[in-house]
């Protein structure tokens, strides 16, 4: 029991944090700056959206502890996810999807539904021709990339996903939804070339290749020569 | 020079000998400058300081979106509040309501116009100056009360029942803080309180004047309503007391007129412990010793600048010394706000007044002051005295409250029962 002593220490440690913040960290120096940072601050001088600096910060971090979000932001890591993607493969256009319907069965708020492509013949193909999220019914649980067989759905980080209007643009498409494989393997590089995925890429290539030819009853044509499906997906047989 | 000096009060032309040929005119373009653009400008900005700094002691930045280092906020903050739409509940006292905020700004800004900013600068110069401002600075409770009250809401009432109780309570010991100034300087004025200090240094270098310094700092806190006592406007308690249901620019009062009554008594603490515009010890009463004099208006600029200029730099390190009181200390309960009201600043402000009589007859009524003397008599008083009350105060704290809890709560369950 002292005298006050709490009292003293207390306006101590406040005080250090409060003079902490002008000698350690970027407050010391006005190198980092959002908007408003600089003694003048001009809007052309600012960076493109999606182009902002990205700030790294941990445990150790002294001082100031703002991202002064719009202006710089937070990096994003590989396994943080948001809403799913489709992949196509961009060697040959093919979408990855075989409308299994495996998502849409393990989503747990059933957010997703799609319907199976038709042949030229009426016979079903092994693809999408329509393939809907509700993104307000997402949960970004990711079950969905977790269960695709043919790793045809995965996890996005664009969380930046705000609407004036909900009825029609947050239902998403394939077209919002396809993503080139390219795309994938740039912001996924860990699991994208592990050997998992590798392996699991060549095998389903074959398989698939194989099965859509069949269907489409072309016989042996190389697959090179398929037409994009990301094309069939875009004016859809009636 | 009469223009800079002339500027708040109305009482001035009962005193004024030489008014100007249009004094109205004068009158009414300095009102408008000082009333309407320089202390709304000084309320604004301790606004803007108060949200950096408090963003600093949370390891933010705090504001620097409008304009650079967020210094154009204010006035935007101002924008919005003047164009907001004005409500006022049905079942309020209509004109009571629209008079509190402004029977709590008057109050605030009557404070102002006897503080000596510089040599020359009280706008008046009443002889009994320090009665004057305690009386106007408790008109505040006053208008707190009729803005709770107007109201029609039960928190606010709360919340004006609270401040009529702590603004009442902390009265009496700012008001026996000031009194060992009152022993010192001879004199109720706030000039000649000035012109001592300039005279025999600051009134806080003495272990009495530090003991009533600390003392009417917390009851200077209490009587603004700031954090630790803000209990009025405790807003996880009672929404925001007093001025729950303000809106608008009637809001906007409030907030102009609680900052402007953080720098009133900033003011008043620097004007009467620190020595107002002076420098401290080794160049006692300084700008005033080497530049006072002349009776120019180039001399007195030469002046008044620093004077003006130091005054301002204590009053900031005032308000940022209560900024970072605010950043510390939680809110106290209510039975701890009067106790240590009561039971603890009280008694201690009442024993200060006899230990600064002490050091009147050590140092300055002898026509060579004794200095040693006075600290060798009068500190271990202080001491002392810190230490008996404190642990006088602890010991009646202990007893209390917990008899208080433990049987009404017995006497509830027993009701609850029956
Ligand atoms: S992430 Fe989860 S909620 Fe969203 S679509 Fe996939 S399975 Fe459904
Ligand atoms: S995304 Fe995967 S699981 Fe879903 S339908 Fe397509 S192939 Fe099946």
């Amino acid at each position: 029991m002292g005298y006050g002593r709490g009292l003293i220490v207390g306006h101590w440690v406040t005080l250090r944090r409060f003079l902490r913040t002008f000698l350690v960290g970027h407050g010391r120096t006005m190198k980092r700056r959002g908007g408003g940072y600089q003694p003048l601050d001009f809007w052309f001088g600012k960076k493109v959206r999606g182009d902002e600096p990205t700030i790294q910060q941990d445990a150790t971090t002294e001082g100031l502890f703002t991202v002064e979000y719009p202006d710089e932001r937070l990096p994003v890591y590989e396994r943080f996810r948001v809403l799913p993607m489709l992949v196509y493969d961009d060697v040959d256009g093919n979408v990855r999807c075989t409308s299994c319907n495996i998502c849409a069965k393990v989503c747990p708020p059933q957010c997703i539904w799609m319907t199976h492509a038709q042949g030229p013949d009426g016979k079903p193909v092994p693809l999408p021709a329509d393939f809907y999220i509700d993104m307000d019914v997402c949960m970004n649980c990711g079950l969905c990339a977790e269960y695709c067989p043919f790793d045809a759905i995965k996890m996005d980080h664009n969380f930046e996903l705000s609407n004036y209007e909900r009825h029609q643009t947050h239902i998403f498409s394939l077209q919002d939804l396809l993503v080139s494989s390219e795309f994938y393997a740039k912001t996924h590089p860990d699991a994208y070339d592990s050997a998992d995925e590798v392996t699991e890429r060549n095998k389903v290539a074959k398989k698939k290749d194989q099965r859509l030819q069949k269907a489409l009853g072309l016989g042996a044509k190389p697959a090179s020569t398929v037409r994009p499906v990301a094309k069939v997906a875009a004016a859809p047989p009636a | 020079m009469n223009v800079a000096c002339d500027w708040a009060f109305p009482l001035v032309w009962a005193q004024q000998s030489e008014l100007d040929s249009i004094p109205w005119l004068k009158w009414i373009i300095v009102l408008a400058v000082v009333f309407f653009g320089i202390f709304p400008g000084i309320v604004a900005y301790t606004v803007w300081g108060e949200r950096k700094v408090a963003a600093r002691f949370q390891d933010r930045i705090g504001p620097n979106r409008v304009g650079p280092l967020g210094l154009l906020q204010p006035i935007a903050d101002a924008i919005k509040l003047i164009t907001k739409e004005d409500l006022v509940p049905r079942s309020a006292d209509r004109w009571v309501h629209l008079i509190a905020p402004v029977l709590i700004l008057v109050s605030a800004f009557l404070v102002l116009p006897v503080i000596p900013f510089g040599v020359g600068l009280a706008a008046v110069n009443p002889p009994s100056g320090l009665i004057y401002l305690i009386a106007v600075s408790s008109l505040s409770a006053l208008g707190i009360f009729l803005a709770g009250w107007s109201s029609r809401n039960k928190y606010s009432l709360l919340g004006a029942m609270r401040a009529v109780a702590q603004l009442v309570s902390y009265e009496v010991p700012q008001v026996l803080s000031i009194v060992p100034i009152i022993l010192w300087a001879g004199s109720l004025s706030m000039v000649t309180i000035f012109d001592k200090q300039v005279l025999y240094g600051w009134f806080l270098f003495s272990p009495p004047g530090m003991l009533a310094f600390v003392t009417l700092t917390i009851a200077n806190i209490a009587e603004v309503n700031r954090t630790p006592f803000d209990l009025p406007e405790a807003e996880s308690e009672i929404i925001a007391g007093y001025h729950t249901e303000y809106s608008g620019m009637r809001f906007g009062l409030f907030f102009l007129a609680e900052y402007l009554s953080v720098f009133a008594v900033s003011c008043l603490g620097t004007a009467i412990f620190l020595g107002g515009g002076t420098l401290p010890w080794p160049l006692t009463g300084e700008p005033v010793v080497t530049l006072g004099g002349g009776e120019t208006l180039f001399a007195m600029l030469l002046l008044n600048l620093p004077l003006i200029g130091i005054f301002m730099a204590k009053v900031s390190l005032y308000i940022f010394l209560m900024f970072w009181i605010r950043a510390t200390l939680p809110r106290l309960r209510v039975d701890q706000l009067m106790a240590f009201a009561w039971k603890f600043m009280v008694p201690l402000c009442i024993i200060n007044i006899f230990i600064s009589a002490v050091w009147y007859e050590c140092v300055i009524r002898p026509s060579k002051p004794n200095y040693l003397l006075g600290w060798g008599v009068t500190l271990p008083l202080v001491v002392v005295s810190i230490i008996g009350v404190l642990a006088l105060y602890r010991s009646s704290m202990k007893a209390e409250p917990v008899e208080l809890t433990t049987g009404s709560r017995r006497r509830s369950v027993v009701r609850s029962v029956s």
